[in-house]
């Protein structure tokens, strides 16, 4: 008997159930959205009540109705506990022992009504045959409801205050995003649980004859809240991608500033190359002067030429790779030439200042899951410091190194022979704006550590048993070589 | 230890090492070049003729150290420094160790090639003025070192132990045989040479 009727129902069970599941899903990506498993919680009951209602409206025995009375009850009881604990974790507002009283009350109900003799907050004697929609329903001819009936409509009372007083405190945030959420939500479900609650009081208190029709009030508020829950998403998602591009654009002016800090040492490792090719062009000009010419030696001289051009050529690459703004973008990258490519940016000013450099990164290990420029940075970032962090020192070391440190993982150290890192600033070094540098500006290590942890890995600073500090960073194995 | 005039080079770049080296070569100058101080104070002795054109920035000793050395091993080879990027504060450092000029990599080869033909001609006149001294006898030294700290015959006398005509006649040798017409002369000469 396909009816208007179980159409209706059907679809409103069918769309909470739907909603419940996609809900659950979100929730179960990310088990911090609470809202999310509440809202869930609340969807499923729905979908029960909705169930439960139309075999309340096609029962043929008060005992048949009094049954899934029964069970309206315990669907009831989530469906509280879903909304309670919605609006609690949802507004951050709404107070805790309102909102635990109105579960409590709720339980005792439910406990009384599941476990105790037929209907016990309401007794239904006999059924009427009424009409909905032009099809004959059933719903409580003779009933009386019965003294635990008034915790029910005190608790349904209950409920309505904690969500209104929840509410006019989000408003009280006077924050537009919190106010809307106020009127829109917070109204939406104060509207719904007075018209869900005073709609069955009426039934039940013998006030009018209809059935009892909280499902379809209960889908509407479903609709509020869903919506408002994918607004979330989508605001989230839009602050994410927001949160990307400023972490990107910070990587970039730290890598503009390291670079900086290099640019001395830079200067004179691109004038070599130019001063050679220089020389030998005047040479070479001498030489053709000469009545005979010394062939070979010109030939020589142009040889030279060109393996000094691509020698600044390959300068001014490395620079205007790391000077390059980019997103995040992930590659396999074998370690080894990238630490070489580091080095020789340093190379110069480590050798300006007396600093070894030492680097063991063997080439068989398998490649990182990278951004190749952002790795460089944080690369660079931590030899250039520990670079600066030795030189007043009597042992001027830097040491790199690589090894794998377990299937899945690489772990990258730069250690240097300073004075180390007072014990308090170990984990201070890695906030913004925290420096202790005359020039630095405090961003490399907080920017290098967002870099490692957006790539999955850790980077950390520990002192060492001798002299100095290492930092330490891990970086995921590329899954083929894994 | 060659009778000529050699300028040698010094840098960790060899190909710099090697156009500098072109270049100069081609103007009619003798070089070698280094690789590394250490390379270069293996070879030199006190007899090195000619100068040292070197790079400021070197791994392990770098040219200020690399000054340094030469001048605690007493020799007396004029230095001409080259730089990627010149800052103040090394070059000072350089000036002061008395290097004859500091220029970037880069400079106008005129520059450069007068600076290098600077040092030569100041490693010359070292060389000839410390001759000039070379010949004077060890008591003649005794005598010129009082005189150009300003004292009188008599006292250079009395502190000696000699006549003061003795004294005079030391002078007068001295005078002729450095070349020099007046007191104030030898003095600045003699400090030039590093006697005093």
């Amino acid at each position: 008997m396909d009816s208007t009727l179980f159409i209706l129902w059907t679809m409103v069970g069918t769309a909470s159930l739907t909603l419940a599941l996609v809900h659950g899903a979100v929730w179960l990506l990310d088990r911090r959205s609470l809202a999310h498993l509440a809202f869930c919680i609340l969807a499923f009951s729905v979908a029960a009540i909705a169930r439960i209602e139309y075999a309340m409206m096609r029962a043929a025995t008060p005992e048949e109705y009094a049954q899934w009375l029964r069970w309206i009850h315990v669907a009831l009881f989530f469906a509280t506990l879903g909304l309670v604990m919605f609006v609690r974790v949802y507004f951050g507002t709404g107070r805790a022992w309102l909102g635990s009283s109105v579960i409590g009350l709720r339980a005792v109900v439910t406990v009384s009504n599941v476990l105790g003799p037929a209907g016990a907050s309401w007794l239904v004697t006999g059924l009427e045959q009424l009409h909905l929609l032009g099809e004959p329903v059933s719903a409580s001819g003779l009933g009386s409801a019965r003294p635990l009936q008034w915790l029910a409509t005190t608790t349904a009372i209950l409920l309505a205050v904690y969500v209104l007083d929840a509410s006019i405190a989000l408003w009280r945030e006077s924050e537009r995003e919190a106010r809307r959420k106020a009127v829109l939500v917070g109204g939406g479900i104060v509207g719904f649980v007075l018209a869900a609650t005073i709609q069955p009081q009426l039934v039940i208190w013998g006030l009018v004859k209809m059935p009892i029709m909280l499902s379809p009030a209960f889908l509407v508020m479903l609709g509020v809240m869903t919506y408002e829950l994918s607004r979330d998403i989508v605001r989230a998602a839009t602050i994410q991608k927001e949160a990307h591009r400023l972490r990107d654009e910070l990587a970039h002016i730290a890598r503009v500033s390291t670079l900086s800090e290099l640019s001395g040492s830079l200067a004179h490792e691109l004038n070599q190359p130019l001063g050679a090719i220089l020389r030998n062009a005047e040479a070479a000009e001498l030489l053709l002067e000469r009545p005979a010419p010394d062939l070979a030696e010109l030939r020589a001289i142009v040889a030279d030429i060109r393996a000094d051009d691509q020698r600044a050529g390959a300068i001014i690459d490395r620079m205007r790779a790391l000077l390059k703004r980019n997103s995040l973008e992930l590659h396999q990258v074998p370690l080894q030439p990238l630490a070489q490519e580091v080095l020789a940016l340093v190379r110069a000013d480590a050798a300006a200042r007396r600093v070894t450099l030492d680097c063991a990164v063997p080439e068989s290990l398998p490649p990182v899951v990278a951004d190749r420029v952002q790795l460089s940075q944080v690369l660079l970032n931590l030899i250039v410091n520990g670079i600066d962090a030795v030189s007043e020192s009597s042992k001027r070391r830097v040491a790199i190194e690589a090894r794998r440190a377990d299937e899945r993982t690489v772990e990258i150290a730069v250690a240097d022979s300073g004075h180390g890192i007072a014990p308090d600033m170990l984990a201070k070094v890695f906030e913004p704006f925290v420096t202790t540098k005359a020039k630095g500006m405090g961003i490399g290590l907080a920017v290098s550590r967002t870099i490692i942890e957006a790539h999955g890995g850790r980077l950390w600073a520990q002192n060492n048993a001798q002299a100095g500090a290492t930092f330490r960073f891990t970086l995921p194995v590329a899954a083929a070589s894994a | 230890m060659s009778a000529e005039p050699l300028v040698r080079v010094v840098d960790d770049d060899g190909s710099f090492a090697r156009s500098l080296a072109r270049l100069l070569g081609a103007r009619g100058f003798l070089v070698r070049t280094f690789s590394s101080g250490a390379e270069l104070l293996a070879e030199l002795s006190g007899e090195a003729r000619g100068c040292v054109v070197m790079d400021l920035k070197m791994p392990g000793m770098n040219g200020l150290d690399l000054q340094s050395e030469l001048a605690h091993r007493g020799l007396r080879l004029p230095v001409v420094f080259l730089t990627g990027a010149a800052d103040i504060p090394s070059s000072v450092r350089a000036m002061r160790g008395g290097a004859v000029d500091f220029l970037e990599k880069r400079a106008p080869s005129e520059h450069l090639i007068a600076a290098v033909e600077r040092a030569l001609a100041c490693e010359r006149d070292q060389r000839n003025l410390r001759e000039r001294f070379a010949r004077l006898t060890e008591r003649e030294l005794e005598v010129l070192r009082h005189v150009v700290r300003g004292r009188m015959n008599k006292q250079i006398a009395a502190d000696l132990g000699i006549h003061e005509r003795t004294v005079k006649l030391h002078r007068t040798a001295v005078t002729a045989k450095v070349g020099v017409r007046s007191v104030a002369e030898l003095t600045t000469l003699a400090r030039d040479a590093g006697i005093v």
